[in-house]
């Protein structure tokens, strides 16, 4: 009966605890590596120290930590509830009827190595998505193969719409450009690309970066073509264009974005691409 | 000591919902027509990443943790040429328990070296748990060559067994999670005004700039006429937001069930049609919720005779 007691006060505790680390003594400990105490191997962690302030990083922590903090505290508050017997009479009727009570035949007792299997898959599944789910990385940055689904989940901005997209630069007389689009750049598609330009317009060392992907997206589109995978006329640069659409409810500027040069690569002088 | 009774009652649930005894038709079935699929789904050259620059190469969390590098193009053809050895195998039933533990690791290896080019996506997580769990089971146990061979060897056709029911309900679990994943996301990042709002007109709007998916464009244009009409799109909103967040109902609820897997099939059907996202393996692994054996039992009652082997002991 004393340990029944004792339950609930142990749980609502250990909520506190976790609370006050996650609010408090974490916080602190955040603000002690950026300015360079404490153990070295987690100073590490503070990426791009130089560049962020403390707080940042502790509004990033309290982002992904008290999401967390709830779920685990709704999970504790349920097990304290559970500890008082008509609560839990009440939660062991509800689970009987919603699994179909007794008008499922009775199960076979499958094998002890097989349940274990089972329970350790549906574990690992449905824990892996709901810690996805509490710590919601930003979209693209998933823990792959689990993820929060959060597509389509943000309010976007109307208009206008934003883009780097790569074009390249016929060899003719005169010169055209023309989109490289997903046929011209496999195995990427105009998405995955768009992600890495934007992912290197953020990058301290942007200008080696852009200059290695799109003496990359040339020399592939070079390989391709000469092989023979599609018919295209060879190129004499790749350029990125950031485009702009104002967008309008019947989609009529889709096809004339304003465009501003961010970088080009020549054949000529293209870099070797490099990590 | 009354606790134990009750444990005992919640382990017995827990057995309910994965173990009660299910035919192996059914998951030969979906054996059957998920790895066909999965064939047709994942036939992409995966050996065209051996000659993307280091430049674009990120990789996701466990390829980074094992420390894997980018791979040559010789493993990923020998890999990808294995993978599909493996579908087939895995489709057939034969050689069903190693054809589909190798599906399994292939195709998540596979799958995951997409992702390390520009950043993850989860249109193909589903296939990852659909693959484990069908590796783990005994889903060759009917309408597999695997059977047919036992069968000419004197072997019994298999019984109703709880071993035929975990793996299609991991699939479920996997779906449920999905929803409920994307609708509280929703709530989460836009609130009560992802429905309120013209979130969804602006989404059906942009869906028709060639901003990001220009390999992915709508199949129809249906999107702009909608987004002019905002009463229409917030009803939607809700509609979309109502079944994702309540859809692992359809996990417990025998009511609920065709309401919820209907129409959440029909719904990413309008997003394909409308915004163009691409759902197509998602989709596929629908064909877990459907139940298999009723609708063999339906067409020998009701179709021409022959076109199921009633009560082959072979194809069982």
């Amino acid at each position: 009966m004393r340990g029944r007691r004792l339950a609930p006060v142990l749980i609502l505790a250990g909520v506190a605890v976790l609370w006050v680390g996650v609010e408090i003594a974490a916080p602190a400990a955040i603000r002690n590596l950026h300015a360079g105490r404490g153990p070295v191997a987690l100073q590490r962690r503070l990426e791009g120290r130089e560049r962020h302030s403390a707080e940042h990083y502790v509004t990033v922590w309290l982002g992904r930590a008290r999401p967390a903090a709830a779920v685990l505290t709704v999970a504790a508050l349920l097990a304290a509830a559970l500890t008082i017997p008509a609560a839990r009479r009440s939660f062991h009727e509800a689970v009987h009827r919603a699994t179909g009570g007794d008008s499922v035949p009775q199960p076979e007792p499958p094998p002890r190595p097989r349940r274990i299997a089972v329970a350790g898959l549906a574990v690992l599944f449905a824990g892996g998505s709901l810690v996805e789910l509490a710590i919601d990385p930003p979209y693209r940055g998933e823990h792959w193969p689990f993820s929060q689904y959060r597509m389509y989940s943000e309010t976007p901005r109307r208009s206008p719409l934003v883009g780097l997209r790569p074009f390249g630069v016929t060899a003719e007389d005169p010169p055209r450009e023309i989109l490289l689009d997903g046929r011209y750049i496999r195995p990427f598609d105009g998405s995955r690309l768009a992600a890495s330009w934007n992912r290197f317009v953020q990058e301290p060392d942007r200008e080696r970066l852009l200059q290695a992907g799109l003496a990359d997206c040339l020399r592939r589109y070079e390989l391709r073509r000469a092989g023979g995978a599609f018919e295209g006329p060879p190129l004499q640069a790749v350029r990125l264009y950031r485009l702009t659409w104002d967008v309008d409810d019947r989609a009529s500027t889709r096809d004339a974005p304003r465009r501003e040069l961010i970088c080009e690569v020549r054949a000529s002088n293209a870099p070797t691409p490099s990590r | 000591m009354s606790g134990l009774p009750r444990v005992s009652k919640l382990r017995d649930a827990w057995d309910r919902f994965w173990f009660a005894p299910a035919s192996p038709t059914n998951l030969g079935f979906c054996r059957l027509l998920f790895y066909g699929g999965a064939l047709i789904f994942t036939w992409w050259d995966f050996s065209a990443l051996a000659e993307v620059g280091g430049v674009f190469w990120k990789p996701i969390w466990w390829i980074r943790l094992l420390g894997l590098a980018q791979p040559s193009h010789g493993i990923l053809q020998a890999s990808q040429e294995i993978f599909r050895l493996a579908l087939a195998a895995s489709c057939v039933g034969i050689f069903t328990r190693v054809a589909t533990a190798a599906a399994f690791f292939l195709g998540t290896y596979l799958l995951s070296l997409q992702y390390c080019f520009g950043g993850s996506n989860h249109a193909k997580v589903i296939v990852v748990w659909a693959l484990a769990s069908l590796a783990l089971s005994r889903c060759g146990d009917a309408l597999s060559v695997d059977r047919w061979l036992r069968a000419r060897r004197g072997a019994h056709a298999p019984e109703a067994s709880g071993e035929y029911r975990w793996p299609i309900r991991v699939v479920w679990v996997a779906m449920a999670c999905a929803f409920f994943g994307a609708g509280v996301s929703k709530l989460r990042h836009a609130g009560a005004g992802w429905v309120t709002s013209d979130t969804l007109a602006a989404y059906l709007v942009r869906a028709n700039y060639p901003i990001v998916r220009d390999s992915d464009m709508p199949m129809l244009d249906w999107g702009l006429w909608l987004a002019r009409h905002r009463w229409l799109c917030r009803a939607l909103a809700a509609g979309s937001v109502t079944l994702e967040t309540l859809f692992p109902l359809a996990l417990f609820h025998r009511r609920l069930r065709p309401i919820l897997v209907v129409g959440a099939f029909f719904m990413q059907l309008g997003i394909t049609a409308v915004l163009g996202a691409n759902f197509d393996v998602f989709m596929w692994t629908y064909l877990f919720w459907v139940p298999w054996d009723r609708v063999a039992g339906w067409f020998r009652r009701v179709g021409p005779r022959g076109l199921v082997p009633a009560g082959s002991a072979a194809f069982r």
